[in-house]
């Protein structure tokens, strides 16, 4: 009995911490249509509404972007609807639905996945409402895109440490899954404007960390063993970049090396304000959101969605100099 | 004349049985040395003793990770969870430090985390009914979930005092080590000298014997699977502590790591066979395989090949002399 008790006791805890996720949701959703109607911006422009569907509310950054999307709309006295796609594609597919039909004027989508999200853009295009998708591709046209390009996270890592290095420097590289086409367009970036731009600079090593900080770790204190002496560490994200820099401290070789990431995450942040991690190239969620919105008011105007183009934020290099302007 | 000589013969078979029996119990201590052997000799700094330290090190983690797994494979079960679980204790653990200041709360507030979990999937397997395979993968979404929505999916840093579980020395040795080394040996005496690992071995053995002989299975499962999680929720904090921040998704695959060190050390999936050194063995062979090949820089495709090529191979020698006719 007393067993029984605890047992229910425990998925009472479980249960209530997933609703209060879920709580959170429609709090935000309706908070977001009480500010519409309180906004004194919009009294003299047409109402428009933004449905926005995140690809997962799990994922910081995705929760970063809605945020900062909902701030600028408001700002604009638009109204924002959230919707949060948990990862699966047919629920953020039937949400969507669900917005065609509430008469959205804009539909923006962290569109989960590359072909399944194609119905979800098709279904908007018939009933002549405006995709845009955010951060992702689909495999189809009639969207507009909004988003950075990994290419260019890349390359901003090349030109830094192309700048930077000395002659003859000695790099280490340690990247994401190899069967990820993130892989793929950052290491392309990379190359292209350090290893072809510098061709004094030899890359000693390339080997997966997975992107995960333990990977990096372990991964880094292997190399120390094998190459006495080199410039610097290359990684295909921030957590990784963070493991090298904790696995070179606690064998006292940070000072001297260069180690760059990904991401501008806030652990990342920090570590550049510590004077450890280098560089991380950052991923402008503020400035995506703010895109959606300028998108918003081109259609409000009565532009022609088929005449607005993609729109790609570039990504920046964040170092102890300017990190404060992005925390 | 004759009786000497018939002594003698039984001498002589008997040694060579023992030598048999020797090779039966240790050949992957046997292919654990040749290994050490090859990979010295394909690359020189395999040998440094501070490359030794780091194999040790860099398996620590998963080495507890695979203790918890033996005791459940021995009795017949496994645990998916472990990798989430390890991730949830050791977030929740450095929420606790970050608020607390406390490395005292933390760990208990990891280990308790830990087996709670693991208790609840012994819960769920014995009072349901249910399949351990079927309970863990849901505890692992479970747990997964908690630590996504806790930690909002970025790192828990500053974890100040807490980092030296993972990070610090007790004289020339890294405390992780001493941490490995204390759970193989609590989990060798728990499984050969107490009633309890009698127990593990009987249910692994034969479930419904065990069942007749009077033995509270039920109870005994559940006290396998909190053990078990008691020893996740132990390495979650000690992991979080070596990185110096609460990662949400280092736990992703580490069940996997540390079954693939329980099975590679002779543990089977038959239930009843299977020691907790092998285990530690098995853990040690695939850190050095992960160790030289980086050392050598084999490009990660061709590691993942090789490494799965390895483990394959190191366990059927392990069979293969197991079963040979003594």
């Amino acid at each position: 009995m007393k067993k029984r008790f605890l047992s229910i006791l425990a998925f009472v805890l479980v249960l209530s911490a997933l609703t209060a996720c879920s709580g959170n949701n429609d709090k935000a959703g309706s908070e977001a249509s009480g500010a519409n109607g309180a906004s004194p911006a919009a009294a003299d422009k047409k109402p428009f509404t933004i449905a926005f569907d995140n690809a997962n509310d799990v994922y910081a950054y995705c929760v970063k972007v809605r945020e900062y999307l909902k701030q600028a709309a408001e700002a604009e006295g638009m109204k924002v609807l959230v919707a949060n796609g948990a990862g699966d594609v047919k629920t953020q597919n039937d949400q969507i639905d669900n917005f065609i039909v509430q008469k959205a004027d804009l539909i923006a989508s962290i569109s989960i996945d590359l072909d399944g999200s194609v119905p979800a853009v098709e279904n908007a295009k018939a009933a002549n409402i405006p995709y845009l998708s955010l951060l992702t591709h689909v495999n189809t046209d009639g969207y507009i895109y909004v988003g950075s390009e990994n290419k260019q996270a890349g390359e901003v890592q090349g030109e830094y440490l192309a700048k930077v290095l000395p002659q003859n420097a000695k790099v280490l590289y340690m990247t994401g899954q190899t069967n990820d086409q993130q892989y793929v367009d950052r290491k392309a970036g990379l190359t292209e404007k350090l290893l072809k731009a510098r061709p004094d600079v030899k890359l000693l090593a390339e080997q997966s960390s997975d992107n995960q900080k333990d990977k990096g770790m372990s991964l880094t204190e292997d190399w120390m063993q094998q190459y006495p002496q080199f410039d610097a560490i290359i990684s295909q994200n921030d957590d990784a970049a963070l493991g090298a820099v904790e696995a070179l401290k606690a064998a006292n070789r940070l000072k001297g090396v260069v180690v760059v990431g990904i991401d501008g995450s806030d652990e990342a942040l920090k570590s550049i304000e510590a004077g450890e991690l280098t560089m991380t190239v950052f991923q402008d969620a503020k400035s995506q959101a703010q895109a959606v919105v300028d998108v918003a008011k081109k259609l409000r105007d009565g532009e022609d969605p088929k005449s607005i183009t993609d729109i790609l934020i570039p990504f920046k290099a964040v170092t102890k100099e300017n990190v404060s302007e992005v925390k | 004349m004759s009786a000497t000589v018939t002594a003698e013969k039984e001498a002589g078979r008997d040694r060579r049985t023992d030598w048999k029996l020797l090779y039966r119990k240790y050949g992957i201590v046997l292919i654990f040395f040749a290994i050490i052997i090859i990979s010295a000799l394909l690359n020189s700094n395999f040998l440094e003793p501070q490359n030794l330290m780091n194999i040790v090190r860099q398996n620590a983690v998963i080495a507890i990770l695979a203790c918890a797994q033996t005791i459940l494979i021995v009795s017949g079960m496994i645990d998916l969870s472990a990798g989430f679980v390890l991730a949830l204790a050791g977030c929740l653990a450095c929420g606790v430090m970050v608020n607390t200041g406390s490395v005292s709360a933390a760990l208990f507030t990891g280990i308790a985390v830990g087996g709670l979990c693991g208790w609840l999937n012994g819960f769920l397997i014995t009072r349901f009914s249910l399949q351990p395979f079927i309970a863990t993968l849901a505890m692992a979404n479970v747990a997964n979930g908690i630590t996504q929505v806790y930690t909002g999916g970025s790192a828990i840093s500053g974890i100040k005092e807490l980092k030296y579980v993972g990070q610090g020395m007790v004289g020339p040795i890294p405390l992780p080590i001493i941490i490995m080394l204390f759970i193989v040996l609590l989990t060798w005496f728990i499984m050969k000298h107490t009633k309890f690992g009698l127990y593990i071995y009987a249910i692994g053995g034969n479930e419904k014997a065990t069942i007749a002989s009077g033995v509270h299975v039920n109870r005994t499962k559940r006290l396998i699977f909190l053990l078990s999680g008691l020893f996740v929720g132990l390495a979650g904090v000690v992991l979080m502590a070596r990185l110096n921040s609460g990662q949400p998704s280092v736990g992703v695959g580490k069940e996997f790591d540390a079954i693939t060190a329980a099975v590679v050390g002779g543990t089977s999936f038959n239930g009843g066979i299977g020691n907790v050194f092998g285990t530690l063995v098995g853990a040690l062979i695939v850190g050095m395989i992960n160790n030289i090949l980086n050392l050598m820089n084999v490009s990660t495709q061709y590691q993942l090949i090789i490494k799965g090529l390895l483990i394959a191979g190191a366990v059927i020698i392990d069979i293969r002399t197991k079963s040979a006719k003594s």
